[in-house]
């Protein structure tokens, strides 16, 4: 569903990430994982097209992004790792909003109920976005991202500021989607989310992967067998930190 | 577009809406927006189903008409290259990348919408809101510098040249020149997104084409003063000169348009409004070969809007972040008043004294900066006064003392606005303190007053010291300007709990257009019998007593008020 092949981007000299390649089939969720400033963020947007990358090829569900960019959009959902959304809309606007630029108001008006219902904004649905918590903002985010029949969901640090019932009900949700077919890709820095929720993971750092695969496969690699995925990572950053310490770029590009 | 519509529309209905929401706020609208209505809408309206017959001409009145034109459109042209120029200027450049919001970047674009359209509708719509503004500007400075001409016009029975429709050429030739404006503008900001040094460059071609207007323009000028004819006559020569008439058809086109009901139709009018139209369509065919850097473009100026937004929202916090990361870069020092940190306030002081400490600590460097420009600007000038005003050296100076002081009063007002508006982020810690409400507010306002009372008393100890016949006078005005200060300092304070959310177009327009009338109205008991006691010529003690008195009674009266609207401040309201 999602393919990155020898990504690279820059900003101001800086390679934020750094010839990335990596796959997503359908039917499986994958971790994208590393510390700040390791290129997750600049990742997640150049396969939604919202970055230009210097070079590499994004393809989603076949579609290039550069060229196809609509065709592949239209099969993608987005999570913000900040919802921001637009404050002076209400809710039920804001989500009719996105259904809208889906093309897709038919699934908004069947499904808008259930939503409302699943990520407890049905008391708010006339309220404007400027009047909810930082959580609840964080649940409306994550509602917009289901007004459309995606088949490739980019989370980045979808669970930051939801509470628990809400983080659960996400990870159904994603756990769903996996299992009709789509493709999830998560960017978080929650390593115990990652270890129970992902399929695989791939572990980036400094703009590049430093390793890839599932659970078992990364604790084969770093010699760690029966030990958690936070201790997994934490080896493996720290080794490749001591290995080449490179720049590090802590605020992250955030782009 | 229909989503893009739908987006624009329920934001400004919901701001609208909001704004109704609350009572005080939807008089305050009203009033804005009625104001508006009443001063343009009017305008235009009583052209169309007014009376058409101008008043008549005064008989002893003797004007040439077309002398009276020329002046105001070359009032106009001089308007609008203003507007030109400031297009490009670097803060107004960098600010047309604020049309891009963080929210666009989550839910806007990630969207299967044509990238192209979605760019072009931002830029166009939110643009369109900035362009309004300016031209009201335009219109107001028009009005104030223009006021004689526009007099005489209309004193003077001049047929009207074009029917009623002819109006709306200035909106349109206004509008295909802010647009074209806009696309080239944005058109550079992309291309210096790669390539920052590229805004030198056109700031360079800019200030050379300005600077060669402005020599042409003097030389005109000069010619007309050195055969002892009138140097407006000049310029108006000069601006008719076939040559800079060609080169500032793209300016000479809104201006002949905005006379066009006496001037008729000009060539400018048709040639510029084509110059305006091909800049448009050029720029937008220049921005189509940029389609994908759009998205990346306008990503990075949202973030950088959401820093200057969160920095204006507060200001206070932005510069104590600045100031730290440079005190800890070891670039400044922070300005260390012992006496301060070793006073131990209690109850309401307590704030008093952390507002000081924080203030003295991230600004105190600038406020010993200002003590000292200030006190040589004023020192100097009223030693000038001294040395070279000769006999009428005593009024002379009470004057300049009186101008300068305004002037410090009336920056320091405007600036500690940021400082009222800082409030806002303390709410949350002060509130829950068993503090009363009124003696909180007074604190708030307090430290600016004291900062400016430093400021000002080595002033006034300099000019006792230089006219020292004048003593009484300089008390006069120092207590004078500290009293005013209170009541205007609280009156802006009210209107902050009121519009806290600066990210509300609604709440926005508030505060920006009611400050200055709120400052009016705050200190006007105390202007009244100011007024009063001079024209009555009352003894200066009494004038001081009464003046300070009427302040007092506005303090405890905006006291309340601002106490009031403390307490039951909602942020979310």
């Amino acid at each position: 569903m999602l393919e990155v092949k020898n990504l690279i981007k820059s900003f101001k000299g800086f390679r934020a990430v750094d010839d990335v390649s990596f796959r997503v089939e359908a039917g499986e969720i994958v971790g994208l994982l590393g510390p700040n400033g390791a290129g997750k963020t600049t990742t997640v947007k150049c396969i939604c097209g919202i970055l230009n990358p210097d070079s590499g090829i994004i393809h989603v569900g076949g579609y290039d992004i550069q060229s196809q960019d609509r065709e592949a959009k239209q099969l993608m959902a987005f999570i913000p790792e900040m919802p921001n959304p637009y404050e002076l809309l209400t809710v039920r606007e804001h989500i009719q909003f996105v259904a809208m630029c889906y093309d897709t108001l038919p699934v908004f008006e069947e499904h808008i109920e259930t939503l409302l219902n699943r990520y407890e904004l049905k008391s708010k649905e006339n309220a404007l976005v400027a009047t909810l918590s930082k959580g609840m903002k964080q649940k409306l985010a994550v509602a917009c991202a289901f007004v459309h029949n995606a088949k490739l969901f980019l989370c980045d640090e979808p669970m930051m500021g939801i509470d628990p019932k809400g983080q659960h009900e996400l990870k159904t949700e994603l756990q769903l989607m996996r299992d009709e077919g789509a493709a999830v890709l998560v960017s978080t820095h929650q390593l115990d989310t990652a270890e129970r929720l992902c399929d695989r993971v791939i572990i980036m750092q400094s703009g590049r992967i430093r390793a890839e695969g599932t659970l078992e496969e990364l604790q084969a690699q770093s010699a760690m067998t029966g030990r958690t995925l936070e201790e997994v990572f934490l080896r493996m950053t720290e080794e490749a930190e001591r290995e080449a310490p490179m720049v590090s770029n802590d605020s992250g590009t955030g782009q | 577009m229909k989503p893009l519509w739908f987006l624009t529309t329920r934001v400004l209905v919901n701001s609208l809406k909001r704004a109704f929401g609350n009572p005080l706020r939807a008089i305050l609208t009203l009033l804005v927006l009625g104001f508006f209505f009443l001063t343009f809408a009017g305008n235009v309206l009583s052209m169309f189903f007014g009376d058409s017959k101008p008043p008549p001409m005064p008989a002893n009145m003797m004007l040439d008409p077309r002398l009276i034109v020329d002046k105001l459109i070359g009032l106009m042209t001089l308007l609008h290259l203003a507007l030109v120029a400031a297009a490009f200027f670097p803060s107004t450049a960098k600010s047309y990348a604020g049309f891009f919001l963080e929210p666009d970047v989550n839910y806007l674009f990630p969207t299967p919408l044509k990238r192209f359209k979605v760019f072009r509708f931002l830029v166009l719509a939110r643009g369109m809101f900035g362009s309004l503004m300016l031209m009201l500007l335009i219109v107001f400075y028009y009005a104030v510098f223009g006021r004689r001409s526009l007099m005489q016009l209309s004193a003077l029975n001049i047929e009207p040249q074009v029917g009623p429709w002819g109006l709306m050429t200035y909106p349109l030739i206004y509008s295909l020149m802010t647009m074209g404006l806009l696309f080239v503008s944005v058109n550079i900001g992309i291309r210096a997104y790669h390539n920052p040094a590229l805004w030198k460059r056109v700031w360079l071609v800019l200030g050379v084409g300005l600077g060669g207007v402005a020599v042409a323009m003097a030389f005109f000028g000069l010619q007309a003063a050195q055969k002892g004819e009138s140097v407006v006559d000049g310029l108006i020569a000069g601006m008719n000169h076939p040559v800079l008439y060609a080169l500032l058809i793209p300016l000479r086109a809104p201006a002949d348009a905005a006379m066009i009901v006496y001037n008729g139709w000009s060539a400018a009018v048709v040639l510029g409004a084509v110059f305006w139209l091909g800049v448009l369509v050029a720029a937008n065919r220049a921005l189509k070969t940029q389609d994908v850097w759009l998205y990346e473009y306008a990503g990075a100026s949202a973030q950088k809007r959401a820093r200057a937004v969160s920095a204006q929202q507060n200001p206070l916090q932005a510069m104590m972040d600045r100031v730290a990361e440079d005190a800890q870069k070891g670039k400044i020092k922070t300005l260390r008043v012992p006496f301060l940190e070793r006073w131990r306030p209690t109850g309401v002081w307590a704030l008093f004294w952390r507002d000081l400490l924080i203030g003295w600590r991230l600004g105190g460097m600038t406020n010993l900066i200002m003590l000292t420009v200030i006190l040589l600007l004023g020192a100097g000038a009223l030693m000038a006064v001294k040395i070279w005003g000769g006999q009428k050296a005593d009024k002379l100076v009470v004057v300049v003392a009186g101008l300068s002081q305004y002037i410090i009063a009336l920056l320091f007002i405007v600036g500690s606005l940021y400082g009222i508006m800082d409030i806002l982020k303390r709410m949350d810690f002060q509130k829950p303190m068993p503090l009363p409400a009124s003696h909180v507010v007074l604190i708030e306002v307090l430290p600016t007053i004291l900062t400016l009372a430093l400021l000002l008393i080595p002033l006034t100890l300099i000019s006792i010291a230089l006219f020292p016949q004048n003593a009484g006078l300089w008390l006069y005005l120092l207590f004078i300007e500290l009293s005013f200060m209170l009541p205007i300092s609280l009156g802006l304070l009210i209107l902050v709990l009121m519009n806290p959310d600066q990210t509300d177009y609604t709440q926005r327009l508030l505060l920006g257009v009611l400050m200055f009338p709120i400052i009016f109205l705050c200190g006007a008991p105390g202007l009244i019998l100011l007024g009063l006691s001079f024209y009555f010529k009352v003894p200066l003690v009494i004038n001081a007593i009464l003046v300070l008195g009427a302040n007092a009674m506005a303090t405890v009266f905006l006291t309340t008020v601002a106490a009031n609207r403390y307490e039951s401040f909602n942020p979310l309201d």
